[in-house]
């Protein structure tokens, strides 16, 4: 500003002139104000890159289950054009009559840079056939991953940073023909566009034209204060000046480019050309056509008026009229133009295809990387984060679960909307997150109960009890238990009787059937016997929380628990024993794609592989005789599962936890403010986990049994050896020396007795 | 220098193909694809592991052999979640750590697979023989 700061020593006599030079001086500091506030937003915001957060790449194969539609959709998703011919265009495809052709984006993965490459997949009924470009066949291929969300900052604006040399030409040239003709010539003010619009403004005494600059328009954005007083438009002239005097017209309009305002998606502010077209149209800018970068552009002038989805036709005039001045400047064709304006608004379908920003996986994606990077690196250094993220697995989690608590509080008709909810699902042996719903409203960024939601588990906590009883040596699976009442002395002198839930005893029954069946008193009887120390250990060995309160209450439950730790202690369950710490990310990368860092997959084993495999058996009987029974038929019959009910106090918390051989799920359900449900687990989290299940396609729980168990038919209520043809009978693996009585009448004969029977006879006669 | 390397990757992702190419068909496999050991004894044939299994633990082998490990594991791991209850994938991954150092996490992949092969099968006794080695070097 020195240019300004001319120095008058002559004028010392007039008071008149001390008085301008004063106001010169406090002019001349309002200047270096203004210069200073706008070059450090400009050169802030020109490097303030949100880390962007892709799902997973889908990996496609010769055998993997999938239907053609199913990988069209996929396709759509990720913005894949259909076209006609033999796609030449990265990102698009067409259906042939043998499968699908496409030609894929170039997409840096975190290991490799991949460039645009032709694949045709071939499909056999609903599964991949075949994976070819040419004559070269591949084994397996991955689609370009779907961009999820940003990790921006707290103010909410969300960016995707669009380079000069990815900007369409037509972007600019329509900009410039709409918003701003003689950008090129002026030096930040437009006199003549200012004074046009004022004439215009006073001849239909409102205002309908701005005659605002790009530049002007930059700043307005950059200070986002919508009051049209005159004070802030000459404000906003004076910045628009300094910065034409500090910075290149190529820099300016790319500033714009990447910081105009386009729309809002629940508290996430959309800004920016890259993300409006992302958001908009699932695409990348420049594989939009001409008919939706001039929807874009036709939404400059108020986002929130010329909206697409709430007000198709103003915006349809707009975008037409855009076009319009495209031809009339020689921009495009008037062809090319008409073709454009005959199209749809074709923009992206996000209520049928399900949003592509997920706030709550978000969440857990942040809190992952909170322990390595601070806040500021990743809402400013471009990083790239790979996640485990399935998003037709989250679509689906989603729907079902507002679905769901819909459909309860319809039941439930005094507590109208208010019922709370979260599901988290992971990938079984991986221990990837690939799912997360932290509220109804899933696109809201809330209180994400699925990450901080700590609430007692009830029954969760008993396969526990159970894993420490097998495990000791001195149960299995047919072990007798019984379910009588018991008095448990407490250290304060107390004592504690708890009840089963119905309130009912049972007499002697199996282990199996006491965890099936959900059975407190038995269950009591175990915890006692191995200790509730040793349980509080077992779960914190499994997953659980570190500082487990090792009193008796803890074996009906009595801790408290986050639906991310407990799909961690149950993702051990599935796994075999082995815990897998769960991951949301897979790696990060930086702005140059340079790999940062890994999470690669870690295991541990905490528990005996035989006894896992026994208590899961129980685990599955849950699904198909216990408390879990009532999602029989909600899923696909052959479909087999494990889980455990779970309800807490005064039915303050309704829970299920389960897996399949591929899918870990916790499904949650309560009020925020600890209020009675009046659900049990099965009433109420069961049904929703069984909802998500049957959608998802997933593989049985089906695991090699252990060397050291053998098969054998068992009579569910008493545990006695039987035949497989009697009544109510089920098939076990139990230890190989399990001593088990035959059932009166019913005992299998010597013969299916085999080499057991023979051992048995072998040892009493020796 | 950051030129120098971006030149490099293009020249490297030049020369690689696109996608996941089959492994030949003689590749050395550690998945038991119906082998016997030839003792009489017979072997339990174990299930084979899948062409897009076995062509990902190829790659992996591959840039495992070229130094490159973080590459190596990402490869194994896209194999473990296409068919994460197959011996061979965690097996390969034991193997690798073992060859990063990471005796702990070798011997735990190698319970891992040991869980998941048949009795008396030829990855059962590939899986014991990862955990014995890395129990040994641990020490």
């Amino acid at each position: 500003m020195s240019r300004s700061r001319k120095r008058r020593r002559t004028v010392r006599r007039r008071p008149w002139l001390r008085l301008s030079a004063l106001l010169l001086l406090v002019i001349a500091g309002w200047l270096l104000y203004l210069d200073i506030t706008v070059t450090h937003k400009f050169d802030g915001r020109r490097w303030d890159l949100p880390a962007q957060v892709y799902s997973r790449p889908l990996e496609l194969y010769a055998g993997l289950q999938m239907p053609p539609a199913r990988l069209e959709r996929e396709l759509l998703r990720l913005g894949y054009r259909p076209v006609r011919q033999a796609p030449r265009q990265p990102g698009s495809f067409r259906r042939t009559r043998r499968g699908i052709e496409l030609m894929s984006r170039e997409f840096r993965f975190w290991d490799e840079l991949r460039p645009p490459s032709p694949l045709a997949i071939e499909f056999a009924g609903a599964k991949i056939s075949r994976l070819a470009s040419g004559s070269t066949q591949f084994a397996v291929a991955r689609l370009d991953p779907l961009l999820v969300g940003s990790i921006f900052p707290t103010h909410g604006e969300d960016r995707l940073i669009i380079a000069p040399d990815q900007t369409p030409d037509v972007l600019v040239a329509a900009l410039k023909a709409v918003e701003d003709r003689r950008f090129d010539e002026h030096h930040g003010v437009d006199p003549r566009a200012l004074l046009r619009a004022v004439i215009v403004n006073l001849r239909s005494g409102e205002l309908q034209q701005g005659g605002s600059t790009l530049t002007q328009q930059l700043v307005k954005n950059y200070f986002l204060d919508n009051r049209r007083t005159l004070w802030r438009k000459l404000r906003e002239a004076a910045m628009a000046i300094i910065l034409e005097w500090h910075y290149d017209k190529s820099d300016l309009l790319n500033a714009y480019i990447n910081e105009i305002y386009m729309g809002q998606d629940g508290d996430r502010a959309i800004h920016g050309f890259g993300l409006a077209s992302q958001f908009y149209f699932s695409r990348p800018l420049n594989e939009l056509e001409l008919h939706q970068l001039a929807l874009l552009v036709a939404m400059v002038k108020g986002p929130a008026y010329y909206n697409p989805d709430r007000h198709p036709q103003r915006t349809l005039e707009r975008r037409n009229l855009v076009l319009r001045v495209l031809a009339d400047n020689d921009a495009v064709t008037p062809a090319e133009a008409a073709a454009a304006q005959a199209r749809e608004l074709d923009t992206w379908d996000r209520q049928q295809g399900g949003a592509t920003y997920y706030p709550a996986f978000l969440q857990l994606v942040r809190a992952q990387l909170a322990e390595q990077y601070r806040d500021e690196d990743l809402t400013s250094q471009g990083l790239r984060v790979f996640t485990g993220l399935d998003p037709l697995v989250q679509v689906t989690a989603e729907a079902r679960l507002s679905a769901g608590l819909a459909n309860l509080d319809r039941q439930d008709g005094e507590a109208a909307d208010q019922l709370a909810g979260a599901v988290v699902i992971t990938s079984a042996q991986s221990g990837e997150v690939i799912a997360v719903v932290g509220d109804r409203q899933a696109d809201f960024a809330g209180f994400n109960r699925a990450l901080d939601a700590r609430r007692p588990i009830g029954s969760l906590v008993k396969p526990a009890v159970y894993l420490d009883a097998l495990q000791s040596g001195h149960y299995h699976l047919a072990s007798p238990v019984d379910d009588e009442p018991i008095t448990v002395a407490l250290d304060n002198g107390d004592t504690w009787s708890p009840q089963n839930y119905s309130g009912e005893t049972h007499g002697t029954v199996t282990l199996l059937r006491a965890l099936a069946e959900s059975f407190n008193l038995a269950t009591v009887r175990l915890g006692m016997a191995v200790g509730p120390v040793q349980v509080a250990d077992t779960l914190t060995a499994m997953g659980g929380p570190a500082d487990i309160r090792p009193y008796p209450s803890l074996l009906l439950g009595a801790v408290e628990m986050t639906p991310l730790e407990v799909a961690q202690v149950y993702g051990t369950l599935a796994n075999g024993g082995f815990r897998t710490p769960l991951r949301a990310v897979r790696s990060v990368v930086n702005a140059d794609g340079e790999p940062l860092q890994r999470f690669p997959i870690a295991i541990e084993q905490i528990a005996d592989p035989d006894a896992v495999y026994q208590l899961n058996q129980a685990l599955v009987q849950v699904l198909r005789r216990g408390t879990g029974r009532s999602a029989r038929g909600k899923m696909p019959a052959d479909l087999v599962a494990a889980g455990k009910t779970g309800t807490s106090d005064e039915y303050r918390d309704s829970w299920f936890a389960g897996f399949t051989g591929e899918h870990v799920m916790v499904v949650w359900l309560g009020y925020d403010d600890n209020r009675p449900t009046g659900l049990t687990g099965a009433t109420g989290a069961l049904q929703i986990w069984a909802a998500i299940m049957n959608e998802l396609d997933s593989a049985s729980y089906s695991p090699l049994p252990p060397a050291g168990l053998e098969n054998l038919w068992v009579d569910y209520e008493t545990g006695l050896m039987a035949r497989p043809a009697c009544a109510d009978v089920v098939e076990l693996a139990l230890p190989a020396d399990a001593r088990l009585g035959s059932k009166p009448g019913c005992g299998p004969g010597l013969r299916m007795l085999g080499r057991r029977a023979r051992d048995w006879l072998d040892e009493a006669l020796n | 220098m950051r030129v120098l390397l971006a030149i490099a990757m293009l020249a490297l992702a030049g020369c690689t193909a696109p996608y996941v190419q089959t492994a030949p068909p003689a590749s050395p496999t550690t998945a038991p694809t119906g082998t016997t050991d030839g003792s009489g004894q017979g072997a339990v044939v174990g299930r084979s592991i899948s062409t897009a299994g076995e062509a990902l633990l190829e790659q992996s082998r591959r840039q495992r052999r070229a130094g490159e490990f973080a590459q190596a594991s990402a490869s194994v791991e896209r194999a473990i979640r296409i068919e994460p209850d197959h011996p061979a994938v965690w097996l390969e991954l034991g193997q690798l750590r073992f060859e990063q150092g990471d005796y702990a996490q070798a011997e735990q992949m190698g319970r891992k697979s040991m869980s998941l092969a048949s009795q008396g099968s030829v990855a059962q006794s590939q899986a014991a023989q990862l955990i014995a080695d890395a129990q040994r070097a641990g020490k």
